[in-house]
């Protein structure tokens, strides 16, 4: 006998009753695997989905619980969580929401990266051809880190002092947690790849599961489809991460990623200063022999010269001293006279020239003495 | 001013006051000229000198700004 029929909303209003007097499903612990997260909406909750074969169950975590999850609300993690069964009239549906997780047993973390690491790798995602070579000089380049962190400090502090001419642009994103996922593929969507030559995902260090969020599906893909070449400085040297593996390069910490950009402007500095050492040097060289070959050719010229004069002053005195040996006045002191006839006034130059009686001129060096010839003889 | 050039231009007047051949007043000339030469060459060689020293400074400055 067929009674009154129920409206949805009757049917829904008694479920919901029934399903939130229950004193069992107002605290219940459940566990699963995580098989799908979905992206935040605007009230701040994420949704996932909670299996366990081919069972499913529809969970929703609200803002105000991020804090309790314990673990990476990452796809193919196990975790048991602590919530209460919820009944949404509207729709029908029954939703766990949750307000405590973490991992389900010690190795579920490790389980689930393997598992999300073979299916990536199959993929390609992390293959060495992909891998593109991080710019050499970049000017601009965009950092994705939690403001502030001891990461980001030590990357920036690093980085001024090995190459300050870098601009650096920080995205601002939540590192670890329930709001990463979405808040660092958000930061990654938001770089103005037309204005930056690179992106720096800089995280310091934590434990295991802090640093597990970044195993997550959506963030390694958001690394891989960037359009800049990303370099990952993600917790410390032992810890690697499936973003490490998309990403074109890692460093092993914030600080040595400041090191791999900053470095070759260091080397270059140090070649540019170099140079200029071994260019001043040569020049310095150059001029120093110029100076000397300058110095070493008037030196030449004026010793040649000097010998030129001096010999020029030799033979002038050479011949003054022949003038001076030629001079008649000379033999007069020597002791020879210079004789004439008084009369004619000419030289005696032989015993023709005189006759007995005449009178003749005898010059001497100091005067003159006159003389009568008494005789001639040969 | 060519510094190579007048450098060879200064050797050749100094070949020339080496070669007994010219008179002597011609060699004193041309001394007077290599004198002038020799002035003039290594006055350019303080300023290029004093170039490379500022040149220095400026790469110096350039390169402490940047490490900065």
């Amino acid at each position: 006998m067929a009674g009154q029929p129920l409206t949805v909303s009757q049917i829904n209003l008694y479920l919901k009753t029934l399903v939130e007097t229950d004193v069992l499903l107002d605290d219940v612990w459940i566990a699963g695997e995580i098989t799908s997260v979905k992206s935040f909406q605007m009230g701040g909750q994420l949704y996932l989905t909670l299996s366990e074969g081919d069972a499913q169950l529809s969970c929703v975590v609200y803002e105000s619980f991020f804090g309790n999850i314990k673990c990476p609300l990452v796809n193919g993690v196990k975790i048991r969580a602590r919530g209460k069964i919820r009944f949404y009239q509207k729709r029908g549906t029954v939703t766990f929401q949750i307000a405590y997780a973490e991992p389900a047993g010690t190795g579920a973390l490790a389980e689930s990266f393997e598992k999300l690491k073979a299916k990536l790798t199959a993929e390609g995602l992390f293959d060495l051809a992909r891998k593109r070579p991080l710019p050499e000089f970049p000017t601009r380049i965009c950092v994705i880190s939690s403001p502030e962190s001891a990461g980001l400090v030590d990357f920036k502090t690093v980085l001024k002092s090995l190459a300050p001419s870098v601009q650096v642009i920080v995205i601002h994103a939540v590192m670890q947690g329930v709001q990463c996922r979405a808040s660092v593929v958000g930061a990654l969507k938001s770089v103005p790849h037309a204005e930056v030559e690179m992106v720096v995902i800089v995280r310091g260090g934590g434990s295991a599961e802090d640093l597990a969020w970044f195993n997550d599906e959506a963030i390694v893909r958001a690394i891989s489809a960037a359009r800049v070449p990303v370099l990952t400085a993600i917790g410390h040297e032992v810890d690697t991460t499936l973003s490490d593996y998309a990403a074109d390069h890692r460093a092993a910490t914030p600080t040595d990623a400041a090191k791999i950009i900053g470095f070759p402007f260091q080397a270059a500095i140090q070649k540019i200063t170099s140079l200029i050492e071994k260019a001043s040097l040569a020049l310095n060289f150059q001029l120093s022999s110029m100076e000397s070959q300058v110095s070493e050719l008037i030196s030449h010229a004026q010793l040649h010269l000097h010998h030129r004069v001096s010999s020029a002053d030799e033979a002038i005195k050479f011949l003054l001293h022949r003038a001076h040996q030629a001079n008649p006045a000379f033999r007069l002191l020597q002791g020879y006279s210079i004789c004439r006839n008084t009369k004619s006034g000419k030289i005696i130059k032989s015993i023709q020239d005189v006759r007995p009686n005449d009178t003749i001129t005898a010059t001497v060096a100091n005067g003159s003495i006159s003389a009568v010839v008494t005789q001639t003889q040969l | 001013m060519k510094i190579q050039a007048t450098l060879s231009q200064l050797e050749s007047l100094v070949a020339q006051i080496e070669d007994q051949d010219i008179d002597l007043d011609e060699a004193v000339k041309n001394y007077g000229e290599s004198i002038k030469l020799a002035q003039k060459l290594l006055d350019e060689l303080t300023k290029a000198k004093t170039k490379i020293t500022k040149l220095n400074h400026q790469a110096d400055a350039m390169i402490s700004s940047e490490i900065q």
